[in-house]
């Protein structure tokens, strides 16, 4: 039976604390990287998701802690990407160089057919793919993190599904060795 | 699985940037400066907005999944503004008024008593109060049915509230009084017959008052899933763990992860060759409540 941490001592607060975030850091942390351009800032999305989670523990559901982190991530990345667009337009009127922004694009360049598949969907369908492709949610578990029913998260991976594996037959290059030519079906993939 | 299937999964897994970039390890200096700065971080002007959010949503989840079991009593409420409400329902009576609103703590408590087609007349008399509410009654599960599944509004701030305290199915929603921003409702309805829903609980088929109520199906096999199915008068669609449509006979070993009803009498079974972990007390709990 769980207890809510506004009943325990601070130091048994922080033990069970500490032990939530080495139950899901990693996961966290993971969640983050596929969505960030660095390990860096991957860390500094973990750390803030975190921060959260440590000081609204009263609002944490001990139960459903794992989908609870996630979500926070999910805003965190969110409130992130808002503060580096401004960033972005303040830095573009002063830097001329682009170097730096390429850099991180090489990290990707063995699996480009793949990026560039995920590139043409929408920002919502490319969600639904990571989730399920690479965080390894179900179904149910996309559907409660983002308040949507289980049926329409199902149906608009299909969609998405089925756009990537043509945009990937498409584009994909002999070159690249990752892909067969014509190889892939609308219906294909772990998703 | 085919292998045209094979090779999406590959390609994307090959791609996942965690696996070349993964997690420090506990232990590291990198692992434990990110949980000291996690909790000596200072509050964001989005903190509370962003944990309340989600914990609202991850409540609501629970919520509808408790939906058939919970008995909550009346609360007992300060004022009834032109109050009516159908037999059978909380209060009595025999108006046609499908909206019931209370004023309580400072708020407006709105009841919808009535799946009313035309929702027009439930708008108008909100927009009487100052209130912007936009309603639409959506096809639903059997537990669904009279359950208040979505919302979108406010500005920004957790102002509006799913209600408790009135016996269900009766949805509820509360803002305060000086309420200002547009609201929209999303309140399941019965389906017509043959008509696709459009929401069903988050644990799907095994919640109570759906079809599979009571079933145990979570993680059995399919070649038993499939007597259940049968017994229960049940057609269903299967799915692989790539989400792909296969026979029950291909799939008989695999077990039950998941369940969705998408009408009545039809389910969408999702499977995974392995069983997956056991669900938390706290579901099992809700899922087996009479």
């Amino acid at each position: 039976m769980s207890t809510n941490p506004r009943d325990m001592d601070s130091s048994l607060a922080e033990a069970r604390y500490r032990s939530l975030f080495d139950a899901h850091f990693a996961d966290i942390w993971r969640f983050a990287r596929r969505r960030c351009d660095s390990a860096h800032d991957a860390d500094d999305v973990a750390a803030e998701t975190f921060a959260v989670a440590w000081r609204r523990r009263d609002d944490m559901p001990i139960e459903d802690a794992r989908l609870w982190l996630f979500g926070v991530a999910r805003r965190v990345l969110a409130n992130e990407r808002r503060s580096a667009e401004r960033q972005n337009k303040v830095r573009l009127r002063l830097i001329e160089s682009a170097a730096e922004e390429a850099s991180t694009d090489a990290i990707f360049e063995p699996q480009s057919v793949v990026w560039d598949a995920l590139a043409v969907l929408s920002a919502g369908e490319r969600d639904l793919i990571i989730m399920r492709a690479w965080d390894g949610l179900t179904i149910g578990e996309i559907a409660t993190i983002l308040g949507c029913t289980a049926n329409g998260v199902s149906l608009r991976l299909y969609k998405a599904r089925r756009k990537m594996a043509r945009e990937m037959q498409r584009k994909e290059k002999p070159a690249t060795g990752h892909v067969e030519s014509g190889s892939l079906s609308p219906e294909g993939g772990r998703l | 699985m085919t292998g045209n299937d094979n090779e999406l999964a590959q390609a994307l897994s090959r791609a996942d940037p965690a696996i070349a970039d993964p997690p420090p390890v506990k232990g590291s200096v990198r692992y434990s400066s990110i949980l000291e700065a996690a909790m000596n971080r200072e509050p964001t002007r989005d903190d509370h907005q962003t944990a309340q959010r989600i914990r609202t949503r991850l409540r609501w989840t629970r919520r509808r999944l408790a939906m058939a079991s919970a008995a909550v009593g009346v609360a007992a409420v300060a004022l009834v503004i032109g109050m009516t409400v159908l037999p059978g329902l909380p209060g009595g009576g025999t108006a046609q008024a499908a909206v019931k609103v209370q004023t309580v703590d400072g708020r407006y408590v709105i009841w919808f008593t009535k799946m009313a087609e035309d929702t027009k007349a439930i708008e108008d008399e909100l927009a009487s109060l100052g209130l912007d509410v936009k309603i639409d009654f959506v096809s639903a599960s059997p537990s669904m049915v009279g359950t208040l599944v979505a919302s979108d509004g406010g500005d920004g701030t957790e102002k509006y509230l799913p209600a408790s305290g009135v016996a269900d199915p009766v949805p509820g929603v509360s803002v305060p009084l000086d309420y200002h921003s547009s609201l929209t409702l999303w309140v399941g309805r019965p389906a017509e017959p043959g008509e696709p829903y459009s929401t069903s609980p988050a644990l799907g088929a095994e919640a109570p008052g759906e079809a599979l109520f009571g079933s145990h199906i979570y993680n059995m096999k399919v070649k038993d899933a499939l007597e259940i199915l049968k017994e229960r008068a049940l057609e269903a669609e299967w799915r692989d763990s790539d989400n792909t449509t296969r026979s029950a006979e291909e799939l008989a070993e695999s077990y039950v992860s998941s369940v969705i009803p998408v009408a009545e009498g039809r389910m969408l079974v999702f499977t995974e060759p392995d069983p997956r972990p056991d669900r938390p007390d706290e579901i099992e709990e809700a899922l087996s409540a009479n």
